[in-house]
């Protein structure tokens, strides 16, 4: 005899017709294999029922809190290293184009290399020198400053620069310190 | 869906944590379940749930408000789920290998603990013997009380494959039952030292 459809019908959970019920179990009083199929069945349904939803352990939620915490804290160093990544290729961009400018000016200007080489060194002695007059001029300030400001001038300067240095830190403590985004 | 639950919905969407917050703290034993019940070890389903909050938390504008939290969330546990079994396959690490962990607070006494977990564990047995998205499917049916439509649109299947999937885990299961009993008394005879072992 075929097992069909009631094997089919065992495990259907959608309720069956009066006449297909009856043939069902018409089936089930004479065919062994699918009576024990039946009643494993319930065995297993039975169990599901027992066995209910199972929970995490306590705290499961300030867990998540923290492991939200880590990935946004990952998150946010990611897009730190992205944006330094962007900022050193964008000056080194314009620092290579800046660089090609000139040497194609230099082509441009000078006749030959020697004389673009030349007027480079003389460009660079240029600087040198205008660093050592402005060495020279803080030397001078060094020593007349002290003699014309007041030594009130002087504490209102040291007030300045250290409050300064504390918003500075509050700005960095801002930015770096991740915030709790959740209770 | 509650109103208290529209209004942590609406807040979550709009960016807020601590609304969000409170989706975890209604939703973890749902998701906490379905996880446990796919992976059938409490660490990994503690991870896998929390990685669905993540998610879920990450994606919630994409979340259409015009259906269920509660299956969008379990769709996101269970696809997770099928993912982490899939991966732990290709590092061939069997179901039986890894440790049985036992869930927190079961039952009051020690007697009903120890029949809480013996129960668990055939749970977690039966589960082993059906494929990825068929377990899904059947603690989708049997724990959360998805209908049809609902297991089909979380696990991106049609209506009827999800009722061929479940008519063809149902027969599996039924018929692993017999060889798990005998395989389960035996163990028991000995644990219990019976003088024929």
């Amino acid at each position: 005899m075929g097992h069909q459809p009631f094997k089919t019908w065992l495990f259907s959970e959608e309720p069956l017709e009066p006449d297909q019920e009856a043939a069902l179990q018409a089936h089930l009083d004479s065919c062994e294999s699918c009576r024990s199929l039946s009643a494993d069945w319930v065995e297993v349904r039975n169990l599901f029922t027992r066995s209910g939803p199972v929970g995490p352990a306590p705290g499961f939620p300030t867990r998540w809190q923290a492991r939200l915490a880590v990935q946004e804290s990952k998150a946010r160093r990611e897009i730190e290293q992205e944006v330094n990544i962007l900022f050193i290729g964008v000056t080194s961009g314009i620092a290579l184009i800046l660089l090609m400018a000139i040497l194609a000016a230099g082509i441009i200007i000078f006749d030959s290399p020697s004389q673009y080489l030349m007027t480079g060194l003389y460009s660079l002695g240029n600087i040198i020198n205008s660093l050592k007059a402005f060495e020279n001029i803080l030397v001078v300030m060094a020593q007349v400053l002290p003699g014309v400001v007041p030594a009130s001038g002087w504490i209102v300067f040291i007030v300045l620069v250290s409050l300064l240095g504390v918003a500075w830190t509050y700005v960095l403590q801002k930015i770096l310190v991740p915030r709790r985004t959740t209770s | 869906m509650q109103e208290k639950e529209v209004e942590w919905l609406t807040k979550a969407q709009a960016g807020d944590g601590d609304a969000f917050g409170q989706l975890v703290e209604t939703y973890q034993i749902p998701v906490f379940n379905l996880c446990y019940r796919m992976l059938g070890n409490a660490q990994e389903a503690e991870d896998a749930a929390q990685e669905t909050f993540l998610r879920a938390y990450n994606s919630m504008k994409s979340y259409d408000r015009q259906k269920p939290f509660s299956t969008w969330l379990l769709s996101i546990a269970a696809h997770y789920s099928i993912d982490q079994i899939r991966r732990r396959r290709m590092t061939l690490v069997p179901f039986e290998a890894l440790p049985y962990q036992d869930l927190p607070d079961l039952a009051p006494t020690p007697e009903a603990a120890v029949t809480k977990i013996e129960e668990q564990r055939r749970v977690r047995d039966l589960l082993e013997t059906l494929s990825p998205t068929d377990r899904a499917a059947v603690v989708m049916y049997y724990w959360h009380d998805l209908s049809y439509t609902q297991i089909a649109e979380a696990l991106d299947l049609t209506e009827s494959a999800v009722k061929s999937r479940l008519h063809r885990a149902r027969v599996e299961m039924a018929k692993s039952w017999t060889y798990q009993s005998s395989r389960h008394s035996i163990q028991e005879r000995s644990q219990n030292g019976s003088p024929a072992f």
